[in-house]
């Protein structure tokens, strides 16, 4: 099963690298977004300090939304998704191990890069620091929450608008804890309860996540 | 026992003929407590020694933020049973329960948009109850939007279904979430709901207008169930007999 | 190249009791009841549109029926996913095969899945495997630049990965030239020999001798 895990892993790492030039998509969109901010609201250090945490977070899940697709979108069309659901592997793990690919992919650029861009928005070193971490804890809860939209989606011709329909409110909870502990230690507050709520949130989605994926792809192939 | 009778209701023919049945008894109900709640609450209830008789907007806007959650929780638990048995009927109820759901939604939020006009001066305060009320309209739009972009109507009732339970899991947390977010962010001081305490002559016709919601709930997914039950089986024999029956 | 191999130890009856199927409201095909025992081969016949595919993805569990139910050794395949996954081989219209994988990745995903008897690392296995199917000496190159017929042939290739004893091909004989034909057809017999079971899809007439070999007209049926 641990060979599964690695196996699938492994092949969504190659598959991801051989296509180097889409590698690079979520994260200067990413960057795009928050360099709008100033161009938006104007270049006051002192109101994009205050907004930061929101900027950095939003622009998180709008690219995060934006890459979502990749997870299941060509394994439907080539078929690999009806091998991997009736192989002698649980479903669910396959799905674990192809969320985590995701992130790896997609979110852990966002997370190196997210904590840089904070520093151009003049946030202090504090609020940097769990900008990172949170970040580091949220951006998988993206990728779980998103397979899930996904799966549902994934055999409609024209999913990308209901899935951003089906998979914004149910990023609310991340976003909201984790700007909210960035603030919290950007203006010298502890941020232990929503730094715990995330990570609370991290194991629930990756532990229920790929269960409702797994039966809503079922549903999709069918 | 019970199964059983989920069964047989589970059966379209049945399911129609002893919803048929049960209408005229739920009409019936919901307009003796619509009466009483209405007259209850816009004429007998005293008048709000702070907010005057603005406040008799609760009647309305309570009971339809009430029920928007019960809608759900109905709609999770048919999705579960439709899941496990593939009971066609409590598809059908699950995706005829969304439209509802989401328009006593909409009601919520426009009756405490109007409330919020006398109370706090401007049409839209990011207040937690209004704040979780809009997310799960949101909520509601997916399910609808995503049933109406499947083709296959079964393979669409499974997948909202799917996203109901989802939804009721996420529920609590975003619920949660917004509240401890508005905690930290609110402006306005006057709470709607935290009064100390309600006077038992506002608080009865309050309850019963949650009932007769309830009902209306009922009586309208029973309406549209039966209108989908009839088109789904339009090539089936009940049906054909049924219509020729009545010529 | 087949003959060597020893017969299928978990060989068992795969019935099909009343299924029926509904697209749209419509019933795709009724009351379908068939037994096929070890040592036989369903030939499924039909027009276009006559469900042979949605059968096929039945048998294989994607597909849930809404009437009726497919037993594996008297049991609901439903209820043993796991140990009847292992004793299916699925080939069906997409692939599986991933374009931008190896031959040599794509085997080694497809045995993972399968819980192959067979080990990657083993050099020796894997030439005689690929030796079988004809691409000998392709190891490293990617999927996308094979011809039609020998992608076909890599994702024929996942039947004989696991001794598992019952193959359900959906039109396995198309994009194939003469000697395609001939071996998928020599590998079918094989298989039969050994004491397995097939159900195939196929506008072209099988060529397989000494097989008791039944034959389900869906357009009939419906």
């Amino acid at each position: 099963m641990l060979q599964a895990f690695l196996v699938i892993l492994q092949r969504d790492l190659i598959l991801a690298i051989r296509h180097r030039a889409e590698l690079m998509n979520p994260v200067l969109f990413f960057v795009l977004v928050v360099v709008l901010f100033p161009l938006g609201v104007g270049a006051e250090i002192s109101i994009l300090q205050k907004i930061a945490p929101g900027i950095i977070w939003i622009a998180a899940l709008l690219s995060a939304l934006l890459s979502l697709d990749r997870i299941f979108r060509t394994d439907m069309e080539d078929g690999s998704l009806e091998q991997m659901l009736i192989s002698a592997q649980p479903m669910s793990l396959l799905i674990l191990a192809k969320i985590i690919a995701h992130w790896m992919i997609t979110g852990l650029p966002v997370v190196l890069v997210g904590p840089l861009l904070a520093l151009f928005l003049g946030l202090s070193t504090e609020g940097i620091e769990t900008l990172f971490i949170t970040l580091l804890l949220g951006t998988p809860i993206l990728s779980a929450i998103g397979s899930v939209g996904v799966a549902l989606t994934v055999g409609l011709r024209r999913g990308g608008v209901i899935l951003s329909l089906l998979v914004l409110p149910l990023y609310v909870p991340v976003l909201i804890f984790a700007s909210q502990a960035v603030d919290a230690s950007a203006a010298g507050f502890a941020t232990t309860a929503p730094v715990a709520m995330l990570s609370a949130l991290l194991l629930l989605a990756l532990s229920l996540t790929p269960w409702a994926a797994s039966s809503a792809l079922k549903m999709s192939v069918s | 026992m019970i199964m059983r009778f989920i069964h047989k209701l589970g059966s379209p023919p049945y399911f129609y003929q002893f919803s048929g049945r049960l209408l005229p008894w739920l009409s019936g109900i919901c307009l003796i407590l619509f009466a009483y709640g209405l007259y209850g609450g816009l004429v007998l209830a005293p008048t709000d020694y702070q907010q005057g008789d603005s406040f008799r907007i609760i009647y309305i806007h309570v009971p339809a933020a009430w029920l928007s959650l019960f809608v759900y929780m109905v709609m999770a638990f048919s999705g579960a049973v439709a899941l496990i048995w593939r009971i066609k009927i409590t598809e059908i109820i699950l995706i005829n329960s969304a439209h509802i759901g989401a328009a006593f939604t909409f009601l919520a939020l426009i009756t405490g948009s109007i409330w919020g006009k006398p109370m706090w001066g401007t049409w839209w305060v990011w207040d937690a109850r209004l704040t979780s009320e809009l997310l799960l309209l949101f909520l509601y739009l997916g399910i609808i939007a995503l049933y109406s972009a499947i083709d296959d109507k079964r393979k669409a009732a499974r997948a909202v279904a799917i996203l109901a339970l989802v939804g009721v899991v996420n529920i609590p947390i975003i619920h949660y979430s917004v509240e401890w977010w508005s905690t930290l962010h609110q402006g306005p001081t006057v709470t709607k709901f935290d009064k100390p305490s309600i006077d038992t002559r506002m608080l009865i016709p309050l309850l019963v207008m949650a009932f007769a919601y309830k009902f209306l709930y009922a009586i309208v997914v029973l309406l549209r169930a039966r209108n989908d039950v009839l088109w789904r089986e339009r090539r089936s024999q009940w049906v054909t007999a049924l219509f020729d029956g009545s010529k | 190249m087949f003959k060597s191999l020893p017969a299928y130890t978990k060989s068992k009856v795969l019935a099909v009791k009343e299924l029926a199927i509904e697209k749209s409201d419509r019933w795709l095909f009724q009351n379908v009841s068939f037994e096929l025992s070890p040592k036989e081969v369903l030939h499924l016949e039909g027009e276009n549109g006559s469900g042979k595919t949605t059968l096929l993805r039945a048998l294989c569990g994607l597909t849930i029926a809404d009437k009726g139910d497919v037993y594996w050794n008297d049991v609901s395949i439903h209820q043993q996913p796991y140990d009847y996954h292992l004793q299916l081989s699925y080939v069906g219209h997409s692939d599986g095969i991933k374009q931008d994988l190896t031959v040599l990745e794509n085997l080694r995903v497809a045995m993972v899945l399968s819980r192959s008897i067979y080990k990657v690392s083993d050099k020796k296995i894997m030439r005689e495997i690929l030796e079988n199917i004809g691409l000998k000496n392709k190891e490293d190159t990617l999927a996308f630049h094979l011809s039609a017929g020998q992608r076909r042939r890599l994702a024929f290739a996942r039947c004989l990965l696991n001794d598992s004893a019952l193959w359900i091909l959906d039109e396995p004989l198309t994009a194939l030239d003469v000697k395609g034909v001939s071996f998928i057809e020599q590998a079918i017999q094989a298989h039969i020999e050994r004491g397995g079971l097939a159900v195939i899809t196929s506008h072209q007439p099988l060529n397989i001798k000494n097989v008791r070999c039944t034959r389900l007209n869906l357009s009939a049926v419906a």
